[in-house]
């Protein structure tokens, strides 16, 4: 097959899939190596960044979807019914901020930047997938450690944890 | 349960607010002025007591700053509010950092995928989901492949099963792999009351949309649905 075709053959899978797909399940459905793969998934980015296409590659860790892209939300908005419970409360806005920034963190250290308690707001980001358990930290009592997932970096389309955003006037001594 | 406080995110929050509304520096914090502006907005806040608990102790703390700083044997250089003054600008960084988070995010919202659940995985399935008596001969088919267990010796205490540990399980299973054969299912299931409770969470999942069934006569399928 020629690299057009193995390039066709990519946009097709995902476009009928929609969801996110690994570089592993494209590479397996196509019978060729990651490496190729990884190049025509390069090509196909590159074709849609043209003005002339409404599609997007979004690359999230090693997962690849196709998605509208966002020049066009407004008239994609008039067919979706966007859900509330896709907003994120301030509080949780915070909560999950600290954990982004500082990951591996306590709850304790997270109650402290906040100043109030966050065991709420843990407990609801955990149930959306947003974070996750990562092991325990070495200290009296144990206590979890908490990270974020790849279903967060999806929603805040973030390529990786590199990618959050940074403030300008950034100190490095407060860690953010 | 998260309440979101109406007025403020927090003590600090709320500290910074009123540092910020007077002009103060905040690295030579006026302690008997914010006290009192502090003391007299909590006092007509309107938050449940959990909520409150944490502006109080804030207001503690403040008195406590206030009282060190007013003994008369002291450090000329300690100054006690250094640990607040580091909390506020930790709090007030944080802030900056929320709102490039909410920038970012709604940024992302505009990306609008598609909804992965209209894929018909040959051509004569059904959506036996959509038709409660196809349902009904899944179990059927299902119940008499079990066994009768082996009558026990002595009485042993009865496992019990739990729908809820039961949608748990096949979510993660669906989270693993994208579609699960009834059969590779059924396969598990060592007793007819185990059989029950997962297909009882599994007409919870259709129930609740998360999950879709198809298939025809032979196969079928448990097919995750995209989260909406």
């Amino acid at each position: 097959m020629t690299e057009d075709k193995y390039i066709s053959a990519l946009e097709s899978v995902l476009f009928f899939w929609s969801d996110p797909l690994t570089l592993e399940e494209l590479a397996n459905i196509l019978e060729i190596d990651k490496t190729s793969v990884k190049k025509y998934l390069s090509a196909l980015e590159e074709r849609y960044e043209d003005e002339k296409s409404g599609i997007r590659l979004k690359v999230i860790k090693n997962t690849y979807q196709l998605v509208s892209k966002k020049c066009n939300s407004s008239y994609v908005k008039k067919l979706v019914f966007v859900e509330d419970e896709k907003k994120l409360s301030k509080s949780l806005m915070e909560t999950l901020s600290v954990i982004a920034y500082r990951q591996p963190v306590t709850r304790v250290e997270i109650d402290n930047v906040r100043g109030v308690n966050s065991s709420g707001s843990i407990q609801s980001l955990e149930a959306r997938g947003l974070i996750k358990e990562e092991g325990r930290l070495d200290a009296i009592g144990r206590p979890k450690l908490y990270g974020t997932t790849e279903e967060f970096l999806r929603v805040f389309d973030l390529k990786s944890l590199d990618d959050l955003p940074r403030s300008d006037n950034n100190d490095e001594e407060l860690s953010f | 349960m998260i309440v979101d406080l109406k007025v403020y995110n927090g003590p600090l929050e709320l500290l910074l607010k009123l540092i910020e509304k007077d002009e103060i520096d905040i690295y030579d914090i006026p302690l008997n002025h914010i006290t009192e502006a502090y003391i007299k907005s909590i006092s007509h806040m309107d938050v449940g007591s959990d909520d409150m608990v944490d502006f109080i102790l804030m207001a503690s703390t403040l008195i406590e700053i206030k009282s060190k700083s007013m003994l008369p044997v002291k450090d000329e250089d300690v100054d006690y509010r250094e640990d607040l003054v580091q909390s506020l600008l930790e709090y007030k960084k944080l802030k900056t950092i929320v709102d490039l988070m909410e920038d970012k995010k709604l940024e992302a919202d505009k990306n609008f995928s598609r909804l992965r659940e209209e894929i018909i995985i040959e051509k004569d399935t059904v959506n036996i989901d959509e038709d409660i008596y196809k349902l009904k001969d899944i179990f059927y088919s299902l119940i008499v492949d079990i066994e009768k267990p082996p009558r026990p010796k002595e009485v042993i205490a009865r496992e019990e099963y739990k729908v809820d540990d039961y949608i748990g399980k096949l979510a993660v299973k669906l989270e693993k792999s994208r579609q699960l054969h009834v059969k590779d299912l059924a396969k598990e299931i060592s007793n007819k009351s185990e059989l029950i409770v997962y297909f009882l969470a599994l007409l919870e999942l259709v129930k609740l949309k998360d999950i879709r069934v198809k298939g025809n006569n032979e196969d079928v399928y448990i097919i995750k649905r995209k989260d909406r």
